[in-house]
């Protein structure tokens, strides 16, 4: 990521401000096999204004963090800790919801602990989110003009002004406003379905947007052009986004921070730049290690030995001890803290080892995005 | 078709009867184990899977129940003789009868009995006739396409939307049926469309699955192909129709027996309710004669509910759409990601 | 706008087929009904030692069936449908000596009251049992519910209309046996009436609902439960919706569509046990007098009847294929509503 972009200010001066604060966040439901744990003891901050990318492989516990943002974990999963957010003091939060929060006494909200008329406030006007499988996310059977109408119409926001923003979000996005609000969702494309969830999910000028895997379905050209329109939103509106995903080197070039989720939760957070050029935890350098690229050969790529951890039996210690190359008796019993590898840029990782996974475990990147970093 | 199944001794004379074009690749394995396999493909996998269920499980075991009651029951029960007992004996008044009897003292339960087979050929009649003509159909239609599939669908879709008992009844007063597998037949008139048209769309989406393209790559004859990478997946839905087919044809034709639209040569249930109700006056007077319409009717709807049973449980085993929410929650919480 | 037009047109195939189809059927079965009729005119004409001249025994029997045997299949199948598209010419009932089309058409209204109320109950209980099943889905309702639809829609429909019958009609004499409506009664705006034809028809609506409800309940079920677990119902709830428009907007409107493929079935079905469910509860619609005519060997009545049950649950599918252009905004690419 080039030095000196605009937004860079924001996120890299020590005045970090935390919208979002995560504590001990874990998801339990019962299986017939057990108790099963999808989020395990998470605890993360997100500041103001970035671009977090949460990346991790299938089942590892991204999507139920990003639901677990919202207190949107669906049933039969309980969710359990603490996701306070800090709502902007002043700006662009309208005299009208300060009053609903000031209600619960500080200018913190604990969003576990709302009311379900303060739930929905928070949702979407606040905290709004872009789902996993987007292609599915409007009704079938209606106008996607309606879907805005209704979303408005449901927190009671002004008609025009909230139509008129989304006319500029349809701008920035390139959506033609006349055609796609009076057509149906199955006669458009995928790619414009997802830009139009995108302006959805913005119609109430949230401040933190959520999406889960929210390029998945696209093909590699729209995924690159929804990355790069998302920077250009998060500058124009002043949004935070977290951006789950599976793919790496899709949010190399976009994000300002990156978290590595194994099992159920963070094991190695940091910038772009040092993360992906020394990565400190074995499990992102063999994640690192397996990324395909178009000119590696096929040997270079190494798949991950092992196979990924069952949630209703999750390996003591360090979760990831039974996969490491390099784990010893002291990963199988204790459990290493996410702690501070390069005090500089607040690279984090959660690993004993971590000087010894960055002589010992090599790999190269590929990715032309990912080198320039 | 695996190597191990071709055989040296024999072929020669078997490729002499079958072996014409496409029918060698077949030819070569002998009847008997062909019989095996297709008896693995078409009755006992689907089977097996349906057991899981429990709609299956009774369904079938109802339908068994039927199948052994028309075969060896008619053995073992004594068919119903004149005088057996008073006349207009109700149930459970002598315990030697204890079903009661009809207006000439014949024991009404031995009579439910031996009218049992009448029933199974009609609906076996039918099963064969549905099946045949919704399979030919549904496949050719499915695997030509282009106009012999327009045509072919345009003929089904008549039959579909076409009321089916008037249209039994048009041809009941041109031809009056007699013969119990000719009853089956047309009563199961149009109980072969709705298959037509399942197994085209079938075939036609399994058409285009890369092991097809691939047997038809390595040169295997059309109907080589349909037999051995189609059919087997179509299984489960030619048994859930057989067990439609065959509840139609048991409907209508105790209904139309009932009714006394059909002309009467054999005994069954919807001629014994017939003469309940004309001659024991068993609607309008049930104390009297009731048992004489019930027995016939309970026997009648145990039939159709386990078929139904039957179908409906292989249907939820077959049919992923039906499964419940909560097997995609639990599996894990990503299960969407390609 | 292509949809419409290939929906009435598939109508229309479907009926000019079904006739052609029951026209052979007439004309080239041996011993069929035309060749019987002009069997027994030649029998006549000969008993009276009157001559035997084919082109009127031709004439005559066209006046008793609709069509004229001295005609090509195809010139005479065109004759038979002008007639009946024209002047609505269906030829003579023998058994009730009145044009056809009046016999028939007297009675139509009776049978589109049974069975239009009873499909539309029935479709509404679908609807509603249906969403209560998938609502508490996994519950002791839900079960309870399940082995109930199960058991009625596994019990052949005129099992609970004899039963109906039975208890009703004659045990508890407190619905009339048979007929229409009170012989007493002046047809017209009045009490008697009304309520006579309401007391009337309360069984064999009743018997039609039944038929009608339980099909449908666990496709319902099924819809509604893979809706419920949806990517847009999801979304619909964390914009903060109101439960009554995601019921309504988005759970009840898309779990339909497909039900609403299944009435289509239904209404064949339906107008297809009319015939029995009519003559069981003696009500005289088109179905009963189909059944008398072919006790009587009237065949022009049997063929008019069949001719008034296509055309009916032709026109009643054309409805319903139309209206759900109406519900479903894919309706226009075939592929959507149908899985071929």
């Amino acid at each position: 990521m080039a030095i000196g972009q605009p937004h860079q200010s924001t996120t890299d001066a020590e005045t970090k401000d935390t919208i979002l604060e995560v504590r001990d966040a874990r998801v339990q439901f019962g299986m017939s096999r057990g108790q099963a744990w999808v989020l395990n003891d998470v605890d993360l901050d997100i500041y103001r204004e970035e671009i977090l990318a949460v990346v991790g492989e299938s089942g590892s516990g991204k999507s139920m963090f990003a639901s677990a943002l919202l207190d949107a974990v669906e049933d039969p999963g309980v969710l359990s800790g603490n996701v306070t957010y800090y709502p902007e003091d002043t700006g662009t939060v309208s005299s009208d919801e300060i009053e609903t929060f000031d209600a619960s006494g500080s200018d913190s909200v604990d969003v576990l602990d709302l009311t379900q008329s303060e739930l929905k406030r928070l949702r979407w006007e606040e905290i709004s989110m872009v789902f996993q499988g987007a292609m599915n996310s409007f009704n079938p059977t209606m106008k996607i003009l309606h879907h805005f109408h209704e979303t408005i119409r449901a927190h009671n926001a002004v008609m025009e002004d909230r139509m008129d923003h989304v006319r500029d979000l349809f701008d920035s996005l390139h959506l033609d406003f006349d055609r796609v609000m009076k057509s149906y969702p199955h006669e458009l494309s995928g790619g414009m379905k997802q830009r139009a969830l995108i302006a959805l999910a913005l119609v109430l000028e949230p401040d933190v947007l959520v999406m889960d895997e929210p390029t998945a379905a696209l093909d590699l050209l729209m995924q690159r052009s929804i990355i790069s329109m998302l920077r250009n939103l998060r500058d124009e509106f002043g949004l935070t986004i977290v951006f789950i995903t599976h793919d790496l080197s899709l949010v190399a070039g976009l994000a300002d921070r990156i978290g590595v989720m194994y099992a159920f939760e963070f094991i190695e957070v940091g910038d772009p730049t040092s993360l992906l050029n020394d990565a400190a935890h074995p499990y992102t350098r063999a994640l690192l290690r397996s990324l395909p690229s178009l000119t590696s050969d096929l040997d270079e790529m190494k798949p991950i030995a092992g196979s990924r951890p069952d949630p209703v039996n999750i390996p003591t210690g360090c979760s990831y001890h039974p996969r490491c190359p390099i784990s010893d008796d002291r990963c199988e019993i204790e459990d290493p803290e996410l702690v501070d590898v390069d005090d500089e840029n607040e690279h984090k990782a959660a690993c004993f080892y971590t000087d010894q996974a960055r002589t010992e475990l090599e790999y190269t990147l590929h990715d032309e995005s990912m080198e320039d970093m | 078709m695996t190597d191990d199944d071709i055989q040296s001794d024999g072929g020669a004379t078997k490729e002499e009867i079958f072996g014409t074009g496409d029918a060698v690749e077949r030819a070569r394995t002998p009847p008997a184990q062909r019989l095996k396999r297709m008896y693995d493909i078409y009755v006992r996998t689907p089977l097996l899977v349906g057991w899981s269920d429990w709609r299956t499980r009774i369904g079938g075991l109802g339908i068994l129940f039927y199948i052994l009651m028309g075969t060896v029951g008619v053995l073992i029960v004594p068919s119903p003789q004149i005088n057996e007992g008073p006349n207009f004996l109700g149930p459970f008044e002598d315990f030697s009868i204890i079903t009661g009897t009809d207006y000439i003292g014949r024991s009404v339960g031995k009579q439910v009995v031996h009218s049992t087979p009448a029933m199974l050929q009609m609906a076996l009649a039918g099963i064969v006739f549905a099946i045949g003509l919704g399979v030919l159909i549904g496949l050719v239609a499915g695997y030509k396409g282009g106009t012999i599939d327009r045509a072919l669908m345009t003929v089904t879709d008549v039959f579909i939307v076409l009321p089916g008992l008037p249209l039994i009844i048009v041809i009941a007063s041109i031809y009056p049926p007699r013969d119990p597998f000719l009853v089956g037949s047309i009563l199961a008139i149009n109980a072969w469309a709705g298959l037509a048209r399942q197994l085209r769309s079938q075939v036609l989406t399994l058409r285009e699955e890369d092991y097809v393209e691939a047997a038809r790559a390595m040169g295997l004859g059309t109907p080589t192909i349909i037999m051995q990478e189609i059919m087997p997946k179509l299984a489960p839905f030619i048994l859930i129709s057989a067990a439609g087919a065959a509840t139609a044809v048991i409907v209508a034709s105790v209904a139309l027996y009932f009714l006394g639209i059909l002309p009467f040569t054999s005994d069954n249930w919807g001629v014994m309710m017939n003469f309940a109700r004309l001659r024991g006056n068993a609607i309008a007077n049930p104390g009297h004669a009731g048992h004489w319409l019930f027995l016939p009717l309970l026997a009648l709807s145990g039939l159709t509910f386990a078929l139904t049973l039957f179908s409906q449980g292989l249907d939820r085993v077959f049919n992923p759409q039906l499964r419940a929410r909560h097997s995609k929650t639990v599996t894990d919480d990503e299960g969407g990601e390609p | 706008m292509r949809y419409y037009v290939q929906r009435v047109f598939q109508a229309i195939i479907t009926f000019v087929g079904g006739l052609f189809l029951t026209y052979c059927l007439y004309r080239l079965m041996p011993g069929g009904p035309v060749q019987a009729i002009v069997a027994r005119i030649v029998s006549r004409r000969v008993r009276q030692g009157r001559p035997v001249d084919a082109q009127e025994i031709g004439a005559q029997a066209e006046r008793m069936t609709g069509i004229n045997p001295e005609h090509g299949i195809l010139e005479g199948f065109y004759n038979y449908v002008f007639n009946i598209v024209v002047y609505q010419d269906f030829g003579r009932s023998i058994g009730f000596s009145d044009p056809v089309f009046d016999v028939l058409f007297r009675a139509m209204p009776w049978s589109l009251f049974i069975s239009g109320y009873g499909l539309l109950l029935g479709f509404t209980a679908t609807v509603l049992v249906g969403t209560l099943m998938a609502w508490n889905e996994g519950t002791k309702t839900d079960s309870g519910l399940t082995v109930f639809v199960l058991t009625m829609n596994s019990i052949p429909y005129y099992v609970g209309a004899i039963f109906m019958l039975v208890i009703f009609g004659f045990e508890w004499g407190v619905l009339p046996t048979g007929g229409r409506f009170p012989q007493s009664a002046e047809p017209g705006f009045n009490a008697e009436f009304m309520i006579g034809v309401v007391s009337h028809g309360a069984m064999p609506i009743l018997s039609t609902f039944i038929l009608g409800f339980a099909a449908g309940s666990l496709g319902m079920r099924a819809n509604t439960v893979r809706i419920m677990g949806s990517d847009y119902l999801r979304s619909a709830e964390l914009r903060g919706l109101s439960t009554n428009r995601i019921l309504t907007r988005y759970l009840a409107r898309n779990a339909i569509l497909p039900i609403y493929t299944g009435l289509v079935i239904g209404i064949s079905a339906v107008f297809s046990s009319s015939v029995v469910t009519e003559r069981i509860f003696q009500y005289p619609g088109v179905g009963w007098y189909m059944l008398e005519a072919l006790e009587l060997q009237d065949y022009p009545l049997v063929m008019g009847g069949f001719v008034f049950f296509a055309g009916l649950t032709v026109i009643a599918i054309l409805i319903a294929d139309l209206t759900y252009g109406l519900i479903d905004p894919r309706a226009g690419d075939a592929a959507s509503r149908e899985s071929f």
